[in-house]
């Protein structure tokens, strides 16, 4: 008779939230520097404006590019309204474009790629001429002539972005799925019978978790650098107000002596993009099986 | 031969077949405008007979291939061809000199990396790139032109202009601009070449060069270098559409004539038109450029000549 075999050690089955790698995300020094970060800047900028409304958005004709002073914290800025609220306000559309372009141009990226690497050789050639046609387009050239035509709307930039970056992240997801395609267990499982579709959820996509949190980065700190300068573009044109744009605005104010006034704005571009480059490095980490190996020698056995 | 001549025309093919889609896609979306173009131009209290009149003189009642091929026509006129011109030779200037400069400054850095591998240097140099990398390139040119403009006087506050200073006066005004193209390139490349000077650093001919007794800058020099070629190749070809965003902003913040400013001055005047062939120029010298990497790599890698 078949021996009753022996139930799997914990951390080979199915993870639990407590199983090893949650452990390790948990207290990965990474993940939470990255995610304070993150928490910092979506209160400042969101909850912010909520409970600061202090004179925000209002022009004080007379009293323009003002030192900090305890009306103002941060000071005027080159339209005499109050910096500390405009750096709120100039928040939020960065940050939630940033993301919703990135996570817009990743998915799309990753479906032409997992396409391509999975199906046939017509359906590669076929994505892979699209990406590279695709991926000689400018992002910013593109979002300015579209800009031309409709005029400046933030879901648009959004679009426009996805359309035009997703190559990038196409070609990465199909290199990795090419390279999984090959391995014993995929071939198993197809040899198994299971259709493909059943193959790609269960056992290719959780593979590829490191390479899409590596090209989420990549997108997002594409995304802010790209948006940023399509903000910085557009306030001559009208540009709902952000961080970007109140660059240009106060462009003059380093010849006064304002100087936060730019410098304020692109260092908050740059921490919102190391906070997410942070917890991506932290969550790849965490759920790498080398980990795993590493702490667990007996493992290999 | 004949391999590499498969190679190229391969990749010419693929250059025009991408110029053409890029062509079509700005035609369409400058002439998909909804309403009549006539109409617009002649206001709400036009006749109609007047807006038929003015139509059929644009052309806007032909089918729209004749209309995609005269709007392709009027692009390559004697006049608009000089007038682009002029404004392409700035942008290629500075594409040319700064991406010249970050390829040696990278591969020096890389290198640099490479051999440091693991210690602090590298890390530090490493986070250094990265953090660059995360800062916006107009904001960078406005903290350069700050500093070195503004504070210390020592440069001018604007990049060249198209006529009128001397050449000394030229490749003055040159240096922020490109200096700020080349920060803001420099922060990928080296991280990427580092990667591909070290994957030839792990290879067996380098292992036996070491066994020679070979120096490590020998080593690096002579066997690691050339086969990292390709990669640096294909990374410098496929930099060309992220190097055009800087342009657009650092073209803006030094008031410089060129490409990019001229497309943004034609996006702040809603002149789709206009804008729509800038986009065409800028798609033609960014396909131009990779196709340029493309036959360099061709030429750099025998086994393509040999196939």
């Amino acid at each position: 008779m078949l021996a009753r075999p022996e139930p799997l050690p914990r951390s080979e089955a199915a993870p639990t939230p407590h199983s090893a790698p949650w452990r390790r995300l948990v207290h990965h020094p990474l993940v939470w520097s990255g995610l304070l970060l993150l928490m910092f800047l979506l209160l400042f900028s969101f909850l912010g404006p909520v409970f600061y409304h202090k004179d925000v958005n209002t022009v004080h004709v007379s009293q323009m590019l003002m030192p900090p002073s305890r009306a103002f914290p941060l000071g005027t800025d080159a339209l005499g309204e109050n910096e500390l609220g405009e750096l709120m306000i100039g928040g939020q559309l960065p940050i939630w474009s940033g993301f919703l372009a990135a996570f817009a141009a990743t998915v799309l990226g990753a479906a032409v790629g997992i396409a391509g690497g999975f199906g046939g050789r017509l359906m590669d050639s076929i994505t892979m001429r699209l990406a590279d046609g695709v991926l000689g387009v400018p992002q910013v050239v593109a979002i300015l002539l579209v800009e031309s035509i409709f005029g400046i709307h933030a879901s648009l930039l959004v679009l426009i972005f996805a359309l035009t970056a997703w190559p990038l992240t196409a070609r990465l997801l199909r290199a990795e799925t090419l390279a999984l395609r090959v391995t014993p267990f995929i071939e198993a499982a197809r040899a198994g019978g299971s259709p493909s579709w059943r193959v790609l959820l269960r056992h290719v996509l959780p593979n590829l978790f490191d390479a899409l949190v590596a090209t989420f980065q990549t997108q997002f700190t594409n995304a802010v650098l790209v948006l940023a300068i399509a903000s910085f573009v557009g306030a001559g044109m009208g540009a709902p107000w952000n961080w970007g744009s109140m660059i240009y605005e106060n462009q003059n104010a380093l010849l006064s002596g304002q100087w936060w006034l730019i410098v304020l704005p692109g260092a908050l571009f740059a921490l919102l993009v190391v906070s997410v480059y942070l917890i991506g490095e932290g969550l790849r980490a965490a759920f790498n099986p080398q980990a795993e190996l590493r702490n667990r020698p007996e493992a290999l056995s | 031969m004949s391999g590499l001549l498969r190679f190229l025309t391969g990749r010419v093919l693929q250059v025009v077949l991408t110029l053409l889609g890029v062509s079509l896609v700005t035609f369409a979306l400058v002439h998909a405008m909804p309403g009549n173009l006539a109409q617009e131009m002649l206001g709400r209290e036009a006749t109609p007979e007047r807006v038929r009149s003015l139509t059929r003189l644009l052309g806007l009642d032909q089918p729209w291939p004749v209309q995609y091929i005269r709007w392709l026509a009027l692009l390559v006129s004697p006049s608009d061809l000089r007038g682009l011109g002029a404004l392409t030779v700035p942008t290629l200037e500075l594409l040319g000199i700064a991406g010249s400069v970050a390829l040696v400054v990278a591969l020096g850095v890389a290198s640099l990396q490479a051999r440091l591998r693991g210690s602090r240097l590298d890390r530090g140099i490493g986070i250094a790139a990265y953090v660059l990398y995360t800062l916006p390139s107009f904001w960078v040119g406005l903290m350069l032109l700050w500093w070195f403009a503004d504070w210390l006087l020592w440069l001018p506050a604007t990049g060249p202009q198209p006529a009128g200073q001397s050449v000394a006066h030229w490749w003055l005004r040159m240096i922020l601009p490109v200096l700020t193209l080349v920060l803001a390139t420099v922060a990928s490349w080296s991280t990427l070449f580092r990667a591909a000077i070290e994957e030839a650093l792990r290879s067996d001919y380098v292992r036996t060069a070491r066994a020679k007794g070979l120096s490590e800058g020998q080593v690096l020099r002579r066997h690691a270098l050339r086969p990292a070629a390709l990669p640096v190749i294909t990374v410098v070809g496929m930099s060309l559409p992220t190097m055009f965003n800087n342009v657009v902003a650092i073209e803006l913040v030094f008031a410089m004539a060129g490409l990019g400013s001229s497309l943004v001055s034609a996006v702040w005047g809603l002149q789709y038109g206009m804008a729509g062939y800038l986009v065409l120029v800028i798609a033609a010298v960014t396909a131009l450029g990779s196709l340029l990497a493309d036959l360099l790599y061709a030429l750099a890698d025998p086994r393509i000549q040999f196939s």
